[in-house]
Parts: C-alpha cells; sequence; structure tokens
C-alpha cells in the first residue's frame, strides 16, 4: 500500500442555544458538519469527548462520541468516524460492541481515539475506584488488548447459513476472547460479527504502550505552555514538530502511524484570523491545543507540507468549525493535493486502505491453523465438522 | 408538521406539537383514543424465529437491512423500532449454539445511525441495568434521545446470571432476587441525569424565568446496595424530556414494577381473552401505584402472516413454522431440556425413551426453560405427543408456536378492530419472521386496510415517541403531588420533586 498522509478534522460538538434560547437541532448539526468536511476532502473527522467535563463557555456537555460518529455514518461515504473514548472505567466489552457497530454501519470507515484520563471523577461516574496515574497506561494496555481479541473473536467467514446442516454459524470459527488482566476480565465472544475492517482502527497517545495503530503527536510538545504562531513562525514550528515526532518515533513499534496535533485559524474573506479570534470566542478543542496557527492558508499549507515529511498525517482543531473548515477545504487542500502531499478518501474505501493500514489477521483464525483453509474449502470445512443426524 | 386529524382516531380535539410536548390530552381524548391501534416492530437479529434459510432472506447484520425494516416501517407509520440486547453468546449444552441467528450490533450506536435516515419512528433500545453503568447509560440514552429529536426510548431489561458477567468488570455481582430492586436503583440514577440539566432544571416553558446558563446541575452521589456512583447530568433536555420506558417483565415482580416505572409494557400476551386479562390486570397494579390507568400503555408481541386469499393461510403458516424449526432446531431443542447431546435422535420420529439426564434445566436457552423441572416437563411432552400423534418437529413448532395473526389483511383487520374496539392493547410490536422484507405486506397491505376502517393513524400524531404513544409527562416531571410511581429507589431522589408541573399533568 502506497503511503499517504491524513487530514483529520475535530468536530467536536456545540450544543448550545440560539439568540432565541431554544436548543439547536443537534443531529442536523453534526451531520451539517460531517458532509462540509466530506465536500471538502478530509480522511476523516474526529469526535472530542469527556464524560464529566463541560468545555469553559459550553452550555451543556458533549453528546456522547460514538453516537454521534454513527449518526453520520448513513450520510457519509468516504470519511473515517473517529470518536474518543475514555477506556479506563467504563466496560470493554461494550467499547468494543460499540465501536465494532459503528465501523459495521459506516461499511469499514470506523476507528476509536482511546483516552486513558484517570481522572477520579470518571470513575466515579462508573462507580470504580480511581486508578492511580501510573498505572493508567497498564490499564489502558489491558483495554486495547480485551478489546481487540474481542474483535477478532468471530473469524471473517464465520456465518455459514448452511441450509443442509442447519448451521447459521460455524462455531469452530467463534471463539471465546478469554482475556485476564489485573483488574478486570472477558470471556467473549462479542456478540456482534468481525466488521468490516476487521478492527476499527486504534490511535492513542504517543508514549502508551498499547497496542495502536496511530499514535497522537503534540506538535511543538516538547516544553511547558502552548504557542500560539503565525506565518513568520512556521519554519521554527516545523522544526519543532520534527523533533517532536522523532522523539514520539523512537517510542513506538514501527509500522505505528504519527498524527501531528494543531489547532488552526486561517484568514477568510477579508478578515485576519487573529481578529476573528479576538472577536470571537473559539471551539475549546482549539483552546486546548498545545500548538495553534493563525494565519493565512499559503502558511498553513507550507507547514502541513513539512509535517507530511516527517508524520503520517495531522488532526486538526479549528477555531470556528464553519470557518475555517470552509477555508481549509477551499485553499489548503487541493494546494496539498496539487504537490502531491495529500488525497482524498474514495467512496467505498475502508478507513485502514485510506490510511495505508493493513487489514488485521485474525489471531484466532491465525492459531487455528487457518492457512490451510481458505475461502472456496469452505463446504469441506464445515462437512467435516457437522455430525451427521 | 402536516395536520393529523386527530378526531378520527382520538375523539377529541387533542392538540398536537407545538410549545407544550407532552400534550393537554383530556381524560376524553386518552380513554377514546384506544380506539387506535399502534405498531412497533421488533428487529430481533438474535433468534429462532427469523427464518434465515430461504433465498429472500438477507443479511441479519449488514445496515441496509436495518434501514430497509425501519424506513418500511416509518412508510406504514409504526410507532417505534425496537432492537433487543443479549450481552452474552447463546451456548447449547456447553458450547456455542449454532442453528441460530447470531451476532446483532450494540443497540444505542445501531439506533443512532438509523435516527439519521428516518424522521418520526420511535427508536427503542433494550439495555441491561445490571451490566451497563448507570450514569454512563443514562447518558448514552439521553444523547439518542437529544439526536433523534426526542424518539429515544430504553427497554429495561435486567439480568442476574453470573454467566453473562464473566463479559463485564463486576463479573456476575447481583442476587436473583435483586434483580428489580437493583434495576429501580438504576432508573432512579438515570432520571437524575435527566433532571439536571443545566440552567437549573428548568425547560424552557411559558411562565418560567429564562433559564440561567452559568447554572450547572450540582453533581449527587448515589448508592446501590452493590455500589456507588457520583455524577450529574450534563445535557440538555430532549423535546420529550426523557426517554420513554419499555419493560417487558411477566412475572408478578415483573408486572409491578412495570406498573410503578414504565410507559409501555411488552406483553407476551396477544390473545384476546389473555390480553384483556393482563389489560385489567396491568390497570389495577398502575392504580395502585399511584399512577392513572392509561399510564401504560401495552403493546403485546405478535407474529403476522398474511396471505392474499384465505385459503392459503394454512400453508403458508406451516411453510413458516418449518422454516423456523428446521430437522436439527428440533432436535437441539430437546436436547436442551435432557441436558445431553442427542445425535442419533430423528426429529421426525418420537422422543428419547429415557428420561432428562438433568433435574433442572440450565439458563443459558432462555427464561423460557430457566428453572423447569426437567422431567416433569419431559413427561408432558410425551404426553402431548401421544395425544396428537406428534413428531418431535411437530412438538418443538407447537411449542415454539408464536402467537400471531394469520390470514388475508382483511381478515387480520377483524380481529385488530376487536381489539381496538375493547381497548385491551393499545398496540402490537410486530416480530417479523423474515429479514429485511417482512414488513412489506404489513404495510402495503394490512395498515390501508385498518386505515380504511379507522382503526390506523394516516399520519404521525405529533414530533416526539411520547407523543405519538399519547404519554403524560415523565414521573418525575409532573410535579410534587404527582410523582406517582415513586419506589423505594426513586423515594430517596429527594430533588427532583416540586421542580414544575409539566403542562398537561393532572
Amino acid at each position: 500500500m502506497t503511503r499517504s498522509f491524513a487530514v483529520i478534522v475535530e468536530l467536536d460538538d456545540a450544543l448550545e442555544q440560539d439568540a432565541a434560547g431554544v436548543d439547536r437541532a443537534p443531529a442536523s448539526e453534526i451531520a451539517r458538519a460531517a458532509l462540509a468536511a466530506e465536500r471538502a476532502g478530509v480522511t476523516a473527522v474526529s469526535f472530542q469527548d469527556h464524560p464529566t467535563r463541560i468545555a469553559d463557555g459550553a452550555r451543556y456537555g458533549r453528546l456522547d462520541a460514538v453516537l454521534r460518529a454513527a449518526s453520520v455514518a448513513p450520510l457519509t461515504g468516504s470519511i473515517g468516524l473517529l470518536p474518543v473514548v475514555h477506556a479506563l472505567y467504563n466496560e470493554p466489552f461494550h467499547v468494543a460492541t460499540q465501536l465494532a457497530s459503528l465501523d459495521t454501519a459506516s461499511l469499514g470507515r470506523g476507528g476509536w481515539i482511546a483516552a486513558a484520563d484517570p481522572d477520579a471523577a470518571i470513575a466515579a461516574r462508573h462507580g470504580r475506584d480511581p486508578l492511580p496515574r501510573e498505572l493508567a497506561d497498564a490499564e489502558l494496555v489491558d483495554v486495547v488488548e480485551a478489546v481487540r481479541r474481542l474483535w477478532d473473536t468471530w473469524e471473517d467467514d464465520a456465518v455459514v447459513r448452511d441450509v443442509a446442516s442447519g448451521r447459521y454459524l460455524d462455531r469452530e470459527k467463534v471463539h471465546y476472547a478469554d482475556f485476564a488482566g489485573e483488574r478486570f476480565s472477558v470471556k467473549g465472544p462479542s456478540i456482534i460479527p468481525r466488521s468490516p475492517q476487521g478492527q476499527p482502527v486504534v490511535i492513542g497517545a504517543a508514549g502508551s504502550s498499547a497496542e495502536l495503530d496511530a499514535a497522537l503527536v503534540d506538535v511543538a510538545a516538547q516544553g511547558a505552555g502552548a504557542l500560539a504562531f503565525g506565518p513568520a513562525a512556521v519554519p521554527a514550528v516545523a522544526s519543532a514538530a520534527a523533533a517532536s515526532l522523532a522523539t514520539a518515533r523512537d517510542q513506538l513499534p514501527d509500522g505505528v502511524l504519527l498524527i501531528a496535533q494543531l489547532g488552526f485559524a486561517l484568514d477568510s474573506a477579508g478578515l485576519p484570523a487573529r481578529e476573528r479570534l479576538a472577536a470571537t470566542a473559539a471551539a475549546p478543542t482549539f483552546a486546548d491545543s498545545r500548538a495553534r496557527f493563525a494565519g493565512p492558508a499559503h502558511a498553513l499549507t507550507d507547514l502541513l507540507a513539512a509535517i507530511a515529511g516527517i508524520a503520517d498525517g495531522v488532526r486538526l482543531f479549528p477555531a470556528h468549525l464553519g470557518i475555517d473548515l470552509d477555508e481549509l477545504g477551499r485553499a489548503v487542500l487541493p494546494e496539498l493535493r496539487r504537490r502531491d502531499v495529500f488525497r482524498s478518501p474514495r467512496a467505498g474505501e475502508t478507513l485502514r486502505t485510506t490510511l495505508g493500514l493493513a487489514r488485521p489477521a485474525n489471531r484466532f483464525a491465525a492459531a487455528r491453523g487457518a492457512g490451510e483453509t481458505t475461502d472456496d474449502t469452505i463446504p469441506s470445512a464445515t462437512d467435516r465438522l457437522e455430525v451427521a443426524r | 408538521m402536516r395536520a393529523f386529524d386527530a378526531r378520527r382516531i382520538t375523539g377529541s380535539g387533542r392538540p398536537v406539537g407545538g410549545a407544550d410536548p407532552v400534550g393537554g390530552t383530556s381524560p376524553e381524548g386518552r380513554s377514546e383514543r384506544r380506539k387506535g391501534i399502534q405498531f412497533g416492530v421488533f428487529f430481533q437479529g438474535v433468534n429462532s424465529s427469523t427464518v434465515w434459510n430461504v433465498p429472500e432472506s438477507g443479511s441479519q447484520t449488514d445496515f441496509e437491512s436495518f434501514r430497509r425494516v425501519i424506513q418500511t416501517a416509518e412508510r406504514g407509520l409504526f410507532t417505534a423500532f425496537f432492537l433487543g440486547e443479549g450481552l452474552r453468546l447463546r451456548e447449547h449444552l456447553g458450547r456455542l449454539h449454532d442453528l441460530d441467528i447470531a451476532g446483532r450490533p450494540d443497540a444505542l450506536t445501531q439506533l443512532a445511525a438509523l435516527s439519521a435516515v428516518t424522521e418520526h419512528i420511535g427508536l427503542v433500545a433494550t439495555q441491561n441495568t445490571t451490566y451497563n453503568d448507570p450514569i454512563d447509560l443514562a447518558h448514552r440514552l439521553q444523547s439518542l434521545d437529544v439526536l433523534s429529536g426526542g424518539r429515544a426510548a430504553w427497554n429495561v431489561v435486567t439480568t442476574d446470571n453470573a454467566w453473562t458477567g464473566e463479559n463485564f468488570r463486576r463479573g456476575g455481582y447481583l442476587d436473583h432476587a435483586d434483580r428489580y430492586t437493583h434495576a429501580a436503583y438504576v432508573i432512579a440514577i438515570a432520571r437524575r441525569v435527566w433532571d439536571g440539566v443545566a440552567g437549573g432544571g428548568a425547560a424552557p416553558g411559558p411562565g418560567d424565568a429564562p433559564a440561567d446558563p452559568s447554572v450547572l446541575p450540582e453533581p449527587f452521589s448515589y448508592d446501590t446496595k452493590y455500589y456507588s456512583v457520583r455524577g450529574r447530568g450534563v445535557l440538555p433536555r430532549s423535546p420529550q424530556e426523557h426517554p420513554v420506558l419499555f419493560q417487558a417483565g411477566d412475572s408478578e415482580e415483573g408486572r409491578d414494577f412495570a406498573a410503578h416505572n414504565a410507559e409501555v409494557i411488552f406483553s407476551a400476551h396477544g390473545d384476546f381473552e389473555g390480553a384483556a386479562e393482563f389489560a385489567a390486570d396491568m390497570r389495577a397494579r398502575t392504580v395502585a401505584a399511584g399512577r392513572p390507568a392509561d399510564d401504560l400503555k401495552i403493546f403485546p408481541g405478535q407474529e403476522f402472516i398474511i396471505v392474499d386469499d384465505a385459503s392459503e393461510t394454512e400453508e403458508k403458516v406451516r411453510w413458516v413454522r418449518e422454516h423456523q424449526i428446521s430437522p436439527q432446531t428440533a432436535v437441539a431443542f430437546v436436547e436442551a431440556l435432557w441436558g445431553t447431546e442427542l445425535s442419533n435422535l430423528d426429529p421426525e420420529g418420537p422422543l428419547p425413551d429415557f428420561d432428562p439426564v438433568q433435574q433442572i434445566t440450565g439458563e443459558t436457552r432462555g427464561a423460557g426453560f430457566r428453572a423447569a423441572k426437567a422431567v416433569e416437563t419431559a413427561r408432558q411432552w410425551r404426553e402431548l405427543s401421544a395425544q396428537r400423534g406428534y413428531s418431535i418437529r411437530e412438538l418443538v413448532i407447537h411449542l415454539s408456536a408464536r402467537r400471531g395473526f394469520a390470514g388475508t389483511p382483511s381478515q387480520i383487520a377483524d380481529q385488530l378492530e376487536r381489539f381496538a374496539e375493547a381497548g385491551v392493547v393499545d398496540g402490537f410490536n410486530i416480530t417479523p419472521w423474515l429479514v429485511p422484507g417482512g414488513l412489506d405486506d404489513i404495510v402495503n397491505k394490512l395498515v390501508p386496510e385498518l386505515q380504511e376502517r379507522g382503526v390506523y393513524w394516516s399520519e404521525y400524531p405529533g414530533d416526539t415517541l411520547r407523543e405519538n404513544l399519547g404519554l403524560r409527562a415523565p414521573l418525575t416531571r409532573r410535579g410534587a403531588g404527582r410523582a406517582g410511581g415513586t419506589d423505594e429507589a426513586t423515594a430517596t431522589d429527594e430533588d427532583t420533586a416540586g421542580r414544575r408541573v409539566a403542562s398537561g399533568a393532572e
């Protein structure tokens, strides 16, 4: 597969009231944003979430991110859908089922930004004891492993619908997960067949020892404090980003994609981004970004092209979704495409294909010695298993 | 929203839509309302009653199958689309059960996707009170409710078996006797989440002071017998205020639980006499729980087999049954009672001549077998087979026969009209025996017949599921003195009383 550069845009969730004090219909807002992202040609959209916190200036918390992502699955055809799901205290079994369902409903465009915030408030919400910070990564490792095992419990061809033998499924191809970790165990199998991608794409923070497909790295994460910068600083930021990414690369196994995170605000309709930021509150995910660019489209294009030389993609946090997503699609992505740095996803492709990630082999099929079984030998395999009646 | 001639169905000029989401239905309107019949559809996903072994049977898992069924149901003005949930794959004699349809999506995730391709139909998610964390579950249900503009519902189910618990962090922590008590805790917690919204908790209404967005709901703590949670609601209220609560228990305890907590009950009593008895019992229990008798709507689960000519009925019913109960399924059914593999058993022959090797049947086959005395049940089966001359397969077809209606659209409409006139049900929850085409005849042929007779609406009367069901405001949204249905669990819910009397409450 060819290497490709991913552009992921955070849609977040702005559940707000309009001037008349009426809640805007959130489903149509979310759908509008996702369709705009698809039209702009981005690789994927992400859905920020936090189960207990209400962002500064926000009236409400966020609707569940998996449900937001699922709600746009049937309306879109090419973009990846990446909900943030906090994973330390909820049930790995439910997380696995929910994400596999998203992947199935989106025909293979599902992923998971695995958050591992040991926040005691999240633990209390789930009725669990808080986890010491030093155990958070170990727990995430277990959760990701349990979830991945559950995703593999059904082999791809487990549903046989064999009328002659009366069997809907071939139980030799459905397996118990039998995960046992330090703090929980999961028996399995999953309650949903293996999803189109085999395993949805798992994205986590760099430095985690969980099994990730991609890791998020903050641009200019070295040193304290957030960095707000304009066009003049692009070369310096690009070189700082290279250093951060190199450090992250050293921590990760081969084959894990690196995704650089960056807030951005673009000059638009004659209004410089800096003036807009001074006048209008930006999205919380932009405000929370460690590095934030504000300036003209060509400078962001140069920065992204530089990052493309050292990372596999970016996750961008627009300051104002409507304006910045529009400008990104109008003035940045076409130039990146022209420079051969980026290509938009094609309808019908899975997210793994778009990202250049292989479809994972099924660990249980491999253990069963599936090498000797190909698709067209299924009838004989089932004959072997069937008890004559 | 298009105009709807409510008088035709409800006999009253019930206001619909507008600022008052629960409507100011008059008492007359409510009693007259039962002259209409509503339909729900249960996309089962995991079951032995959906025929999968014929060419017209499509995928049970692909999103397109779900889309087709729900959009057909919405074309037929169905009130609700309902997804089941089972948190462990079924087993048979200690191995995965391989003869039935298995594997289905997470209900809430799938309904969120389906909410984007529908506008009116209610979205009912079966969710377990034992193996979900209450605040998280309430948040997800509310997310669907807000996303869908007030169309979400929660079918409350309980589980206590440790076998299912093996998939979850708490394991099999719950005593069987406590399952409904615990479910009441979970509902009470969910209501705390749904009632605690930003702006001080008051939904904007006539005469209310404007909500203050800076006032965030206070976190609350709640101790169940088994664990404690602390959290708060962080989402806005949907147009129907709370997701609608469905329940399906049929035991004494289950019925009382429904009378106290539920707004719709799925019943197993679909024959007329059974339905009448059930309705009388449930209405008495509902009143005893301090609620108006019609506060709980009754929807029996039913199968519909529609033919064009009455002479075809018998043959089609037999065809459906024989495809539901394959020879292998018939043998597995007997094996489950006998507790042992019977691989040489002839499905066209008699029952085994030896007694079951187990005294008490296991719980993995489903509630129908739970705690049955195996030897006694086997004796009854033998007696029935001898009386009727049944082979094993015929016996199993007989035992698994689901209540339902079979006949021409006109014949079925005659029967439904009787139910409607007597008011013993509010609607039927249809389990299609074929996916995805199983609703086509119902929507294309039966619905128009019922509309002709004036017992089925010709447009959705409201915008939310709560409105379409003709329900009042949620129990905790009716103000002090009207919070019927409180129980030990909800009674501790101190900050939900006295908020504001929702218009439409008595």
